[in-house]
């Protein structure tokens, strides 16, 4: 049985074990290299044509066309998740199913369903994560800008590179203010909160954009260079560098007229709440940094005599008193002495003479004044510490920091005319100094009580839009920090280890070794554009073969956010390629992929395997049908079980947009994208019907079959009160029972019963309770998979 | 490369690509072992090794108990009660001042002469020879949910299963009418949810939370029964559902998911009984609910506890309480020796049980917090107040194991002589994990999982099995 443990459970870590690969074979990899153009006959539909090469090839039968009845329930799943109605099955038995594969691209009922696949990549949720998230703490009142801005862009085909530019840069877009597509950046603001801890935020951004739109899995480089990929850790930092030199604001756009009076209320409410907090951080930098000043002595103290402790660079919370010094600037400090207190320095000099090793002797430090006092005029160290050391002839370090506090202070607070010029004041006032950070920094060195003050009023600011339905849509936008941060390689991807500079840019497998660094602010809208760039392969062929996967039920390459080395070479990469070219030869709009894929033969054919023994042959020769010679059969997956059982119980309401409502409410009856997306306490239902987890992005869902899934189906009060409504609906329809179970299983399961399904029901029904009964119908292996 | 490394998951494979592979030559011989009756995604599944342990009882106290108070008597310390620590405080979340005295005695217990305090004296008193002592643990930072997600999850802040899920996804269910991995709290512990999540494992691994407050049976578990329809009725709606979908399966037959999901619901009517049935106290013996006092949540969590792993769980988690109950910043002799009393009689009761129900060899049973205390006094954020508590320390603290094939009356390791710092011996909880893997009959650098371009593990690229531990 242990032979068996490899497939199970996977093998020995490969990203922990095994050494990079050679260049040699990663330019070789498929993948990176340039799409091809297959020649498609003429007449001949280009996807039956590249899938029939296969078939050909492999001496595979493919099976029949399914019935009309099974392609429109497929194709209404498939576009919108939800089952067909009558007017649709009328419409198709008409016109064909091609002119339903239209009129369904053009409801607004796709992007509602294609919206939520990319949902899944973007890691999408509407709820924060963290200590304390309950109740309306938990909520991000404007995510649903973001999923609304999705299914928009679906509905609208908006093209692929576009929508990829809006989520990643729509701040440097130049669109008007206030313009809806702001909203797009909700692709990067949308993830974990990781405890604050900036570093992995950074790093659930890359890896979202990189797996995202790339294939890449460039989030694995942050500690070494990438194990199989050719992802330097210098691509992961540069990628660092973008991000780290953008900053979402507390201030969100609006991009929403706020219409009624409660609206305009809000308004105000929002506007001081602001004030306030700006006020507080505004206040809070200042007197941090004035205080950090004021006790330099202590900080120079506390450098030279202690080690460097672990709470000065980890990053967890620390509930610091206000008379505590700060361990950040603690840390500061030593860096800066670590490169300023050397042999001839200006300022520092005498600071190295008298402590480094060798020289310390804690009670008489200047044992030998009157040569290195000469020494250090000679070297021209600042004559202001000279003259100070020459007066105090401090005896010890904690003299001599005095010494150092008290002139650095006077430095700084005098001479403000000549300031520029002044090294000593600069060392206290410069932006290099070890007592400045950036505004936005200050929440991290507050004393606790302050900490906590601040925390609640941006909480309280986020509370004042949960509580108001009626506010207007604001965007959960990126932008450029004032100050733009230029990466270094985290040594093991420690943040206390800096290493080499890198610039921000684009990454090396695409770009080309020693790519151009971006050239405007963070670098943002110059890595979209790197990733629509046509000469870019990977990011057309990880959109088609996602499209291929919805639509076949499994992929063309079957890693769908990974195309690296680790990828098989698809067994039909003519057929990718010939998709990917599509795609971008026509503008990158996803609808004329959609309708090619649609009307192929390969998409209508039929997922039963006839009887017949050259089809049961091939069941044995290509189970996993590789080469699509018929259909997949598919499950339903939670949203579109629970919108069909909402509109087969009549409830399903089909307003759009807006405000998300729990899952789990008796009175959300909207469809389930509209349902709040948890990320911390995720309700039953969704985690054992396999839905993608928001922690991080996901191509494609898991299947799994479970009895908890059954435990929803048979107890749950939802499928219970769908059950009973379900029935409701068939009570006036007939006095006969047979015509009742008629209709109950056209509203079920869009079919007619048989005699002998005619006949069950009747009995089941007549002595158990037609309730009961439509709930067993809701239970069947028909009504969740789809041929 | 193996082939199957490039798939999306192992989990993603149905029955029918496996078959497919078995005569392909990936040698899947065993395949009816792997995939009883139907590809059940919780069905049982061998482990690496012969297991010592086939479950874990986690009694977690959770807001960090004081390891100088409970199991780590530190004569030094109450010989510099009030003075400063000679050899220095260390930096913990909180300013901190003197050395604070243990209000406890210690005493040594059994035959091993188990040192303890009166905080757990029942425990200690009844159970000293079975208990492996780790004074040795340390963590990296002293805040709750990090050090409550590194204990659970073996990382502070990233997305990481826990290491239920990790081997319920090993393993499988032992039991499939019941949850695999099932975590019991009075409310919810500080970091919540994300204590028990799967993670990027499928969402079926993740905990089954039982909020402990509640104590009607049925309202336990979500869905567990129908709230209007009793079991015979039930019973008549599963076999019509049979008949249909055994007609519609007939033109099927090569799809294993239909039989799956056939085979689902007949679980899960089973489980509607089974899982019922092991939170009915009432059917215990008034003996045992005196034995535990089953009067105090405590009680009833750790005799919920046995149950649940007599029937075969994997994992079961007892948080002690609300958000962070032994966190005592404030107050410690009070706090403690009430947290004491509430945990101390359940604990021992739980033992003495499962030795009896000869279930102690095969159940590994861990109890810690997810950090301990300092041994210097916290100065409060108020300065009008009195310094009467601990703050919270990941230097080094206590975590003690018993049964499941780990050595009974040992302590292992050392803090230093004021109980600070762990300096002998020093054990990391990424070891705590693989030890527990390993208890479990897993290595822990073999039970991997590929996600986002990688296998990842429970214990990342650290970890160390501590056989000293092991019987």
């Amino acid at each position: 049985m242990t032979r068996l443990l490899p497939l199970l459970i996977g093998i020995a870590v490969g990203c922990l074990s095994s050494g990079p690969l050679p260049r040699a074979m990663a330019s070789d990899h498929w993948a990176f290299q340039p799409v091809q153009r297959p020649e498609i006959p003429d007449g001949k539909h280009p996807v039956d044509h590249l899938i029939g090469l296969g078939l050909q090839q492999q001496r595979l039968t493919p099976t029949p066309r399914a019935s009309l009845a099974v392609l429109v329930r497929r194709l209404s799943y498939d576009l919108h998740g939800l089952p067909p109605t009558d007017a649709q099955l009328a419409f198709a038995a008409e016109k064909g199913i091609t002119a339903l594969v239209d009129q369904l691209l053009a409801s607004p009922r796709y992007g509602e369903r294609w919206g939520r696949h990319w949902l899944d990549v973007a890691r999408y949720a509407d709820t924060k994560d963290g200590v304390l998230m309950y109740g309306d703490n938990r909520i991000r009142p404007f995510a649903y800008t973001y999923r609304d801005y999705v299914i928009r862009a679906f509905n609208s085909d908006k093209p692929f590179d576009r929508f990829i530019h809006e989520q990643l840069a729509a701040d440097q877009l130049e669109l008007p203010p206030g313009a809806p597509e702001l909203a797009a950046m909700g692709f990067l603001t949308l993830g974990r909160m990781f405890d604050r801890n900036r570093h992995d935020i950074i790093d659930d951004q890359i890896d979202v954009v990189t797996r995202g739109f790339l294939g890449l899995t460039v989030a694995c480089a942050r500690c070494h260079d990438h194990k199989f990929d050719p992802i330097p850790t210098a691509d992961y930092y540069s990628l660092y560098g973008v991000f780290a030199s953008s900053e979402e604001p507390v201030d969100r756009p609006r991009i929403e007229q706020p219409a009624s009076a409660a609206a305009k209320s809000f308004e105000t409410a929002h506007e001081a709440k602001l004030a306030e907090i700006r006020k507080m951080l505004s206040d809070q930098h200042t007197l941090i940094t004035t205080t950090a000043r004021q006790r330099t002595t202590r900080y120079l103290l506390r450098v030279a005599t202690t080690k460097p402790d672990l709470n000065e660079t980890a990053i967890f919370f620390l509930s610091l008193l206000p008379k505590q010094l700060r361990p950040q600037i603690v840390h500061k400090w030593r860096r800066y002495l670590a490169t300023h207190a050397r042999e001839g320095h200006p300022v520092f000099g005498p600071w190295h003479d008298l402590l480094s090793e060798g020289q310390r002797d804690p009670d008489s430090l200047l044992s030998d004044a009157t040569s290195l006092l000469e020494k250090w005029e000679k070297q021209k160290v600042d004559t202001r510490i000279v003259r100070a050391i020459r007066q105090s002839a401090p005896r010890n370090v904690r003299e001599l920091a005095a010494i150092y506090g008290s002139v650095l202070q006077a430095a700084a607070q005098g001479g403000s005319a000549d300031r520029k010029r002044d090294a000593l004041a600069d060392v206290l006032l410069g932006q290099d100094s070890p007592t400045w950070f950036p505004l936005r920094q200050t929440w991290y060195l507050m004393s606790r009580r302050d900490k906590d003050a601040y925390r609640g009023l941006v909480r309280a600011l986020d509370i004042l839009a949960v509580k108001q339905p009626a506010a207007a849509a604001r965007a959960m936008v990126l932008r450029d920090t004032e100050e733009l941060y230029d990466p270094v390689i985290f040594r093991r991807g420690d943040p206390t280890l800096p290493g080499n500079r890198v610039p921000r840019r684009f990454l090396e497998v695409i770009a080309g070794p020693r790519p151009q660094p971006f050239a405007s602010g963070s670098g943002r809208l110059d890595l979209a554009r790197a990733i629509t760039d046509p000469s870019n392969p990977l990011t057309a062929r990880v959109l088609a073969n996602r499209i291929w996967m919805h639509h076949f039920g499994e992929p063309l390459v079957g890693t769908p956010s990974d195309l690296g080395l680790q990828s098989d070479t698809p067994a039909q990469l003519d057929l990718l390629d010939f998709l990917a070219n599509t795609l971008v030869e026509g503008g990158w709009r996803q609808k004329p992929l959609h309708r090619l894929l649609l009307t192929s033969q390969a998409w209508q054919r039929s997922s039963v395997v006839p009887e017949k023994d050259t089809f049961q042959d091939q069941l044995k020769k290509d189970p996993a049908n590789r080469y699509l010679w018929r259909a997949h059969r598919r499950r339903l997956d939670l949203e579109s079980l629970r919108d069909t059982l909402l509109y087969v119980s009549g409830r399903l309401d089909l307003k759009m947009f807006g405000r998300p409502e729990p899952i789990t409410s008796p009175d959300n009856t909207r469809r389930t994208v509209y349902a709040i997306v948890e990320r911390q306490s995720i309700p039953d239902v969704v985690r054992n019907f396999d839905v993608a987890s928001p922690d991080c992005s996901t191509a494609r869902r898991q299947v799994t079959t479970v009895p908890q899934q059954a435990l929803y189906m048979l107890n749950s009060p939802f499928v219970a009160s769908t059950a009973r409504s379900l029935a409701e609906r068939t009570r006036g329809s007939s006095p006969r029972p047979e015509k009742r179970v008629a209709t109950l299983y056209q509203l079920a399961l869009r079919r007619m019963p048989n005699d002998a399904e005619t006949r069950l029901g009747v009995s089941f029904a007549q002595s158990r309770g037609w309730s009961e009964y439509a709930q067993v119908l809701l239970m069947t292996n028909e009504f969740i998979f789809v041929d | 490369m193996p082939t199957h490394l490039t798939r999306p998951s192992p989990l993603s494979l149905t029955r029918r690509d496996m078959l497919a592979s078995a005569g392909t030559g990936l040698g899947l011989l065993a395949l009816p072992h792997l995939l009883p009756a139907a590809s059940s995604s919780l069905s049982p599944r061998p482990s690496h090794h012969a297991p010592r342990a086939k479950h874990i009882i986690h009694i977690y106290l959770n807001g960090g108990p004081s390891q100088v108070d409970t199991w780590d008597p530190k004569p030094m310390l109450d010989r510099h009660g009030g003075k400063s620590i000679p050899t220095g405080n260390l930096t913990t979340e909180r300013e901190t001042g003197v050395a604070l005295a243990s209000p406890f005695r210690f005493q040594q217990y059994g035959d091993s002469g188990l040192w303890a305090s009166t905080v757990f004296e029942k425990t200690a008193s009844q159970h000293a020879d079975k208990l492996c002592v780790i004074r040795s643990m340390h963590s990296n930072t002293p805040n709750h949910e990090q050090s409550m997600r590194l204990m659970n999850c073996g990382d502070e802040r990233l997305s990481r299963p826990s290491y239920g899920s990790w081997l319920t996804y090993g393993l499988g269910t032992e039991n499939q009418n019941l949850p695999g991995f099932v975590t019991l709290c009075p409310g919810l512990p500080v970091a919540d949810y994300s204590n028990w999540r799967s993670s990027f494992l499928p969402g079926i691994y993740q905990g089954t939370y039982i909020d402990t407050r509640k104590t009607d049976v049925k309202s336990l578990i979500a869905h567990i029964r129908n709230k209007s329809l009793d079991l015979p009725a039930q019973r008549q709606q599963l076999e019509l559902l049979a008949k249909l979908n055994a007609k519609h399966r007939a033109s099927r037959r090569d799809d294993p998911l239909l039989e799956a999901r056939i085979e689902s619901f007949e679980l899960a009517f089973r489980m509607q009984m089974e899982a019922t049935d092991a939170l009915d106290l009432a059917q215990e013996s008034q003996a045992t609910h005196q034995l535990y006092n089953t009067d105090t949540v405590h009680g009833r969590q750790l005799l919920i506890a046995r149950r649940l792993v007599e029937r075969g769980v994997r994992v079961v988690q007892c948080y002690h309480g609300d958000v962070q109950p032994w966190d005592s910043h404030e107050g410690i002799a009070g706090a403690h020796a009430k947290l004491g009393r509430e945990a101390d009689g359940p604990i021992a009761a739980l033992l003495s049980d499962l030795e009896q129900q000869g279930l102690l060899e095969e159940t590994l049973v861990v109890c810690g917090g997810e950090f301990g205390r300092t041994p210097a006094v916290e100065i409060p954020l108020d300065a009008k107040r009195t310094p009467t508590g601990r703050d919270h320390n990941h230097h080094g603290y206590t975590v003690w194991m018993a049964g499941g094939g780990t050595r009974g009356g040992m302590t292992f390791g050392r803090t230093d002589d004021f109980g600070y710092r762990a300096v002998e011996n020093k054990v990391h909880v990424h070891d705590l994990h693989a030890t527990m893997l390993h208890l479990m009959g897993f290595d822990h650098e073999e039970l991997t999982y590929h996600h986002a371009g990688r296998d990842f593990r429970l214990t990342d690229v650290h970890g160390r099995v501590l056989h000293e531990l092991i019987a």
